[in-house]
């Protein structure tokens, strides 16, 4: 290798450019010039900040700083002069959620189960997903194929980590320039990362989004103590971490809409502030991020057009799919008109360039440019701490805009120049004079007139003659100099080449012969200005079809349904109390209560509502003690025999249509329980069923709480080929019983004699501690009459109750001992054989609970068998003779007992909840099917406004579809429907399921 | 309702009730199969359901040597040595027919040694439900005890999983209990969207990137297998098990079998078949409410999945399953429902009866597990309906068998033999019940 490529190769390894150097700590090799640079621009229409209009000033960039802005500065006589020619200057973007820069995540290997241990050896914490020690600025290298694409798009700053874990650590904030890592990094630590995602982590733990969800509040609550309590036994560098990046600013990037209510109320428990980084469809609850004053960092995610020509295709796509293509450009805009704050960010947009186009689409479609601005500029700088520096053009201030040749709104504007850190970035490049129009083109002797026009930044030229065949040219411009061919009527090539002299091009044309002639362009005159092209624009969308359903999908509320005064006349009513069943009665629901029950009762306003019940039965509503819908990413926590801290109460997803179609069944109250993959579970979570709510607002208020505990096959994973979790035998389940009573018995001891403060606050034992305190009740998934009696006598040992036995199959055994311990039952009606615990399940097992006095439900277990519960309760009459009004109860009152909500609900009896379902006829018959369903005197099921809502249904389907259909005819790309799959893990390629369904 | 031998008159009723308890409990523990020893028997004033749409009210049903003798107002003279039943106030039912089942084959589901329905490889035609099938399974009497008379139990897995044979529920041994053997292969149509996620957390379906891949292979082993067929005199050809087993359907004897749900793909299975020469039955066919002219076009006939499902998309009807039967009724195709799984065909006449409440009428919801099973296995003949000449396969209850609520079944007879409706769950009923005093 020659010394110069030695050199040259040295040079390009160390990236060094002789423009700038400011690594006053390096040495150099060679001759050290000093770092200075200086420009003014000028004729430059400059938008200083958002709420400023855009006006002629000049600019002063110094040493990667604005030294003065203004009209009619002095020149600095070392200024490097940029005429802008009328080109706009805007403050350039700040993106403060990116992965720029960082290094390709590693592949995730793809583990089942087993990990149960963290992977690295080191003294960091337990879990893998607990990244806290990842430091951007550590791992931060510049990418100048992703720099470039940020600058494109107007970006000079941009807040970069690593998108891994649940804690990612530390963000660092950088410029997009192409210089050295030293020089671009602004701000080595800014940011604390946070997901719910466990990302690279192959660990077990945490395996649904509640376990996330426990996990991050448990690592809060460890953070605290870890100075004060747990530091002297353990030596922990994730946390020691985790209480440095408390320091920072916090930005938690979120799965969906619900995810952000779930970030909030960790924020609020722990006294954090969390910029929130959504997915694009905040729109669709604007009224609760209101309430929680939420910061959002927002994508410019839009879905694409979809394919729809097949009908059969089309039905693939649900309807919140469609309105969601159709609204998520209305997203800024809706944010913005109610007043939340919020950033634009570029991630998560599969094409970089789809950024300006989308932007543009925003605006389009309402959002104010103002707004925009801000959303790009100033709020992420103040957001960041950075609006002293940047964020603006104004003195002192970062020299980071860039220059466009239109508003940058207009479709027409295009980004020419990027300057990061006062150093100008090429995109478009800045626009030299505009050679278009028409010309005299003189070659010899030869006249003709010629036409210069140019299109997407070329230039071309075209010969206007009368005769068939013009000479064809092909002339290249540069620099204002100009070559190319000319080949004439016979096919003679002349070479011409002319230099620009004013307006008009001089020069010289090589004939084919080698005889040299004059060749000159003269200006005649400009171009007739052609109307600008018709770009598709968003259509704006009517006051109609903007409208937001509760939940955002088919069946959801354009209005939700309000509390009304109901008069039920002349039906008949199965109280489920000692009244039983009243024929020919009224009944009055008023302020969410039934109010009267009797004969002829009238109506003494006008504002109830009559409703006939002729040939009608009223029922309780229907109440389910095992159900498993309306529940977000992972129903179990399976990774450890104990996982009590998990809530499913955190991740209720008010968005599930079965949700509807159980209140079409008549169910109004659901227990929904965590799986049944380990002995002790997470905690239930009760809601009612109010279609349109939010999660929060579905939960039954007041209701005591309840935890998940299982036996048998499912905990000792009998269906898997290997298990390394303990237990694997049902003695082994009673010993994790053993073990968690004891240590939460010495936990409760602990927190007596050295004070709550002086204690490590332990999520998993504090759930225990309450089962133990009897704040806490279990219910028990159960089969085998040996491990119901094992857990029974667990119970007694520490002198607790098991509340509930679920599915229970085998209770008919031990019946006499249940109604000896207090347990009630909770069971299919008539499952069995599909595993061998299941082999003796019999049909008549409710009835002999039933006859032996043990308080017995049946339950679903099943999102197809809770909208039918009334049948399975009469199941009860088949198999073991119930009487229809007790089986009735197996629905109702029981599980209201189960629960402990009979004061509330369960019975229709004066001062009880409203909560109703008026049948088309007998209540157990297989026929017979609601009418109506109320919740707290809320109609949220009506049959008849259920075929309205199916033709409104296929009306907005069909009206978007035929949108659809025309923008495809017109040119637009489409593609086949893919929906999104939420996982924990950040590499789609996995097929690994967030779920299993150990569960019945 | 009284139980009574003409010879014995009718004697002290209390002593005879208990007698026939005594009767009962001596048969109950060992269930044994019927000897084939007819009993001329009469059942009078029964509420007659035919199974064809027919009912006749106070009605007489007379049977003899395993068949239909009468069915009517009026038998006429009968003569003395039979067993007469009053069947006042009860109802008399065509025995269920239970079709794309697993009974017999599964007998608990996660315990592997006792599931045999599915085969290693995707192709298998050649093997048979016909002796995998157990008569002594626990569950086939807690079917029975619901009206599940007759089932077609049939393989599953892979792309062509083998085939069925349809089975009294009642017999010593496989070749005792089969009606007729091998008549079905099944085949297992490719998803164009794959379903993802379970019940509790459903995801929306993708495209299958397969699908063409897969049904190029469906289509060229038919292909290879008519081919193999017509050439069957062909010196030069091997003996091919798989296609050999796959000849009856060409030469009518056998009937295939698709298992597709999706509207698309049921279009499309049925071209290619018909291409092939083979008129398919449809099965699971979620989706046959989007294409009933095509359909009925075709004339193709249907076993429909369990009423008892969910809609397949959020956006449809909530009850889109409880109203397809109408839907199918009233645009004139046949169509069986069918109940899933094995244990689960107890609950077969009540995913009929859920369709009541959605457009089909009582008789035409018995049909559709009754006479349109029949017909769909070409049986129609022998069974489905309670009419002369049929086999004597009938229960009697003493309410509505398409509702759990009424459902009671005190008497069956599978081709002319009383059977025995005890099965483990009463008889651990009655262990229990003894224990806590309760009888």
């Amino acid at each position: 290798m020659s010394f110069f490529y030695r050199i040259l190769f040295v040079l390009l390894l160390l990236k060094i450019d002789y423009s700038v150097d400011a690594q006053i700590t390096f040495p150099y090799n060679g001759v050290k010039h000093p770092n200075q640079s200086c420009y003014i621009l000028i004729n430059a229409k400059v938008v200083t900040d958002p709420n400023s209009p855009a006006t002629e000033k000049e600019i002063i960039v110094r040493n990667g700083k604005i030294q003065n802005i203004g009209i009619g500065l002095k020149r600095p006589l070392d200024a490097v002069v940029v005429d802008l020619k009328g080109a706009m200057v805007y403050p350039a973007f700040i993106d403060p959620f990116s992965s720029y820069g960082m290094p390709d995540l590693p592949e995730r290997k793809n583990q089942g189960r087993g990990q149960i241990e963290k992977s690295r050896e080191e003294s960091y914490g337990w879990n893998d997903a607990l990244r806290t020690d990842q430091n951007a600025f550590e791992i931060f290298k510049v990418k100048e194929s992703n720099g470039k694409s940020l600058r494109e798009n107007g970006f000079a700053l941009v807040n970069t980590h690593q998108p891994d874990g649940i804690s990612r650590g530390s963000s660092v904030l950088v410029f997009t320039g192409n210089e050295s890592e030293n020089q671009m990094v602004l701000r080595e630590t800014v940011a604390h990362h946070l997901s719910f995602l466990k990302g690279s982590s192959t660990q077990d733990y945490p395996g649904s989004l509640m376990g996330s969800i426990a996990l991050l509040r448990q690592t809060y609550l460890d953070g605290n103590y870890y100075e004060k309590i747990i530091r002297s036994e353990e030596k922990n560098i994730s946390l020691q971490y985790w209480n440095q990046l408390q320091n920072l600013i916090q930005i938690f990037s979120v799965e969906d809409k619900l995810d952000i209510f779930r970030a909030d109320k960790i924020a609020k428990e722990f006294g954090k502030n969390y910029l929130i980084r959504t997915n694009g469809s905040e729109y669709q609850n604007i009224d609760l991020l209101k309430k929680i004053q939420a910061k959002l960092i927002v994508p410019l995610k839009f879905p694409e057009l979809y394919e729809v020509e097949d009908p059969f295709d089309a039905d693939q796509i649900d309807l919140s799919d469609l309105k969601h293509w159709e609204m998520a450009p209305y997203n800024l805009k809706m944010l913005a008109e109610n007043n939340l704050m919020f950033c634009i960010t570029m991630d998560g947009l599969k094409d970089p360039k789809d950024f300006l186009t989308n932007l543009r689409k925003a605006i389009n479609s309402g959002l104010s440019k103002t707004k925009a601005l801000e959303a790009l500029t100033s709020t992420p700088a103040d957001w960041l701490g950075i609006k002293n520096e940047t964020g603006s053009i104004a003195i002192g201030k970062w020299a980071n805009f860039f220059i466009t040749n239109a508003d940058l709104f207009s479709d027409t504007s295009k980004i020419l120049e990027t300057w990061v850190k006062g150093k100008p970035y090429k995109v478009g490049g800045l626009e030299s004079d505009d050679y278009s129009g028409r010309y005299r083109a003189i070659l010899g002797n030869e006249n003709y007139t010629a036409e210069i026009s140019k299109k997407d930044g070329k230039y071309d030229l075209k010969i206007l003659t009368e005769d068939s065949i013009a000479p064809s040219v092909t002339i290249r411009f540069e620099n204002e100099y100009l070559n190319g061919k000319w080949k004439d009527k016979d096919q003679k090539i002349s070479l011409v080449f002319a230099r620009k002299n004013l307006k008009d091009w001089e020069g010289t044309a090589t004939l084919h012969n080698g005889n040299k002639v004059n060749f000159q362009l003269s200006y005649l005159e400009a171009l007739e200005k052609k109307e600008a092209k018709n770009i598709q624009k968003t259509d704006s969308l009517t006051k109609d079809s903007l409208l937001v359903f509760y939940p955002f999908m088919a069946y959801g509320w354009t209005e939700k349904p309000q509390q009304k005064s109901f008069l039920i006349k002349n039906v008949t009513v199965w109280t489920c109390e000692t009244e039983g069943i009243l024929n020919q009665t009224d009944v009055l629901i008023s302020n969410g209560k039934i109010e009267k029950i009797g004969k002829n009762i009238s109506a003494n306003s006008s504002k109830i509502e009559i409703i006939d019940g002729t040939g009608k039965h009223l029922t309780p509503g229907l109440i389910d003690e095992h159900n498993h819908i309306a529940i977000s990413r992972g129903v179990n926590e399976c990774s450890e025999s104990s996982t009590a801290e998990v809530r499913i109460g955190d991740v209720v997803n008010s968005e599930d249509i079965n949700i509807y179609r159980q209140l079409a069944g008549g169910l109004t109250t659901a227990q929904l329980l965590h799986g049944s993959c380990n002995p002790i579970g997470g905690q239930s979570a009760l809601i009612k069923l109010r279609w349109g709510s939010s999660p929060e607002e579905m939960k039954f208020e007041g209701a005591d709480p309840f935890i998940k505990f299982a036996l048998g096959e499912n905990v000792k994973r009998s269906g898997g080929s290997s298990n390394q979790r303990y237990p694997d035998s049902r003695m082994g389940v009673e010993q994790v019983y053993m073990d968690y009573f004891t240590r939460g018995k010495q936990y409760i001891k602990d927190i007596q004699t050295k004070g709550a403060a002086n204690v490590r606050r332990d999520l998993d034992l504090e759930t225990i501690a309450e089962i133990l305190q009897k704040k806490r009740f279990i219910t028990c998934h159960s089969y085998v009459q040996s491990e119901i009696n094992m857990l029974m006598k667990v119970a007694d040992k520490f002198d607790i109750k098991v509340n509930t036995f679920t599915h229970i199959l085998e209770g008919y055994k031990v019946a006499d001992k249940m109604k000896l311990h207090g347990a009630g039952g909770s069971s299919f009606s008539d499952w069995w054989a599909y595993k061998f615990e299941v082999y003796e399940a019999i049909p008549y097992n409710g009835a002999l609970l039933h006859k032996q006095g043990v308080t017995t439900a049946f339950n679903s277990d099943d999102a197809e068998m809770a909208r039918r519960l009334n049948q399975e309760a009469a199941k009860a009459v088949k198999y073991g003779g119930v009487s229809e009004e007790e089986a009735l109860k197996f629905v109702t009152l029981n599980p209201a007992k189960l629960l402990h909500i009979d004061h509330r609900v369960g019975s229709i009896k004066i001062k009880k909840d409203a909560d109703l379902v008026l049948w088309n006829g007998h209540p157990l018959a297989v026929q017979s099917h609601p009418d109506m369903t109320f919740v707290d005197g809320i109609k949220y099921f009506d049959v008849q406004e259920q075929s309205a809502m199916r033709k409104m249904i296929d009306a907005e389907r069909s009206r978007i579809i035929q949108k659809m259909l025309k923008l495809k005819e017109s040119g637009a790309k489409s593609s086949i429907f893919k929906s999104q799959r939420r996982r924990l893990y950040h590499c789609d390629s996995i097929e690994e399921e967030i779920h299993f369904d150990e569960n019945h | 309702m009284i139980y009574t031998k003409i010879k014995n008159m009718r004697s002290n009723s209390i002593i005879h009730f208990l007698f026939l308890n005594l009767l009962f409990m001596q048969m109950g523990f060992s269930q044994n199969p019927c000897t084939s020893n007819f009993q001329k028997t009469i059942i009078e004033h029964a509420t007659i359901h035919i199974g064809n749409g027919e009912l006749i009210e106070d009605g007489q049903l007379y049977m003899d040597q395993g068949k239909i003798i009468y069915v009517g107002k009026n038998a006429g003279s009968i003569p003395n040595e039979v067993i007469r039943i009053d069947a006042k106030g009860a109802h008399l039912y065509p025995g269920f027919i239970a079709l794309n089942t697993e009974v017999g084959l599964e007998e608990i589901s996660q315990v592997k040694a006792t599931i045999d329905k599915s085969e290693l490889g995707s192709m298998n035609p050649n093997v048979r439900s016909l002796i995998a099938y157990n008569t002594d399974s626990k569950i086939i009497p807690t079917l029975r005890s619901n009206g599940v008379l007759y089932a077609q139990s049939s393989p599953a897995g892979g792309i062509i999983s083998g085939q069925s044979s349809v089975f009294k529920m009642d017999g010593w041994n496989w070749e005792d209990a089969v009606v007729t053997s091998d008549e079905g292969i099944w085949l297992t149509w490719p998803t164009i969207n794959n379903q993802r996620g379970w019940w509790a957390e459903p995801e929306r379906s993708n495209p299958n990137d397969k699908y063409k891949k897969e049904t190029d292979a469906i289509v060229d082993y038919f292909m290879q297998a008519k081919a193999y067929h017509l050439g069957k005199d062909s010196s030069l050809l091997l003996s091919h098990l798989g296609y050999d087993a796959m000849r009856g359907l060409w030469t009518e004897n056998k009937r295939l079998f698709i298992r597709v749900n999706e509207a698309k793909g049921m279009i499309q299975c049925v071209q290619l078949m018909e291409s092939m020469g083979i008129k398919p039955v449809l099965v699971g066919a979620t989706e046959a409410w989007k294409i009933t002219d095509f359909l009925r076009e075709k004339k193709l006939s249907i076993i429909l999945q369990k009423t008892h499902s969910l809609p397949g998309r959020t956006d449809e009807d909530i009850w889109q399953p409880y109203k397809t039967p109408k839907i199918l009724q009233d645009a004139g195709i046949l169509f069986a429902i069918s109940e899933s799984g094995f244990w689960e065909q107890r609950n077969l006449g009540f995913q009929a009866g859920h369709t009541i409440g959605y457009g089909l009428t009582p008789e035409q919801a018995l049909t559709s597990i009754t006479l349109n099973p029949a017909k769909i296995l070409k049986l129609e003949n022998q069974l489905g309906s309670l009419e002369m000449g049929k086999n004597a396969s009938l229960f009697m209850s003493k309410g509505d068998a398409l509702d759990m609520r009424t459902q009671h079944i005190t008497h069956a007879w599978i081709q002319g033999c009383p059977i025995d409706l005890d099965d483990l769950h009463k008889q651990l009923y009655k262990k229990y019940s003894k224990k806590y005093g309760l009888n």
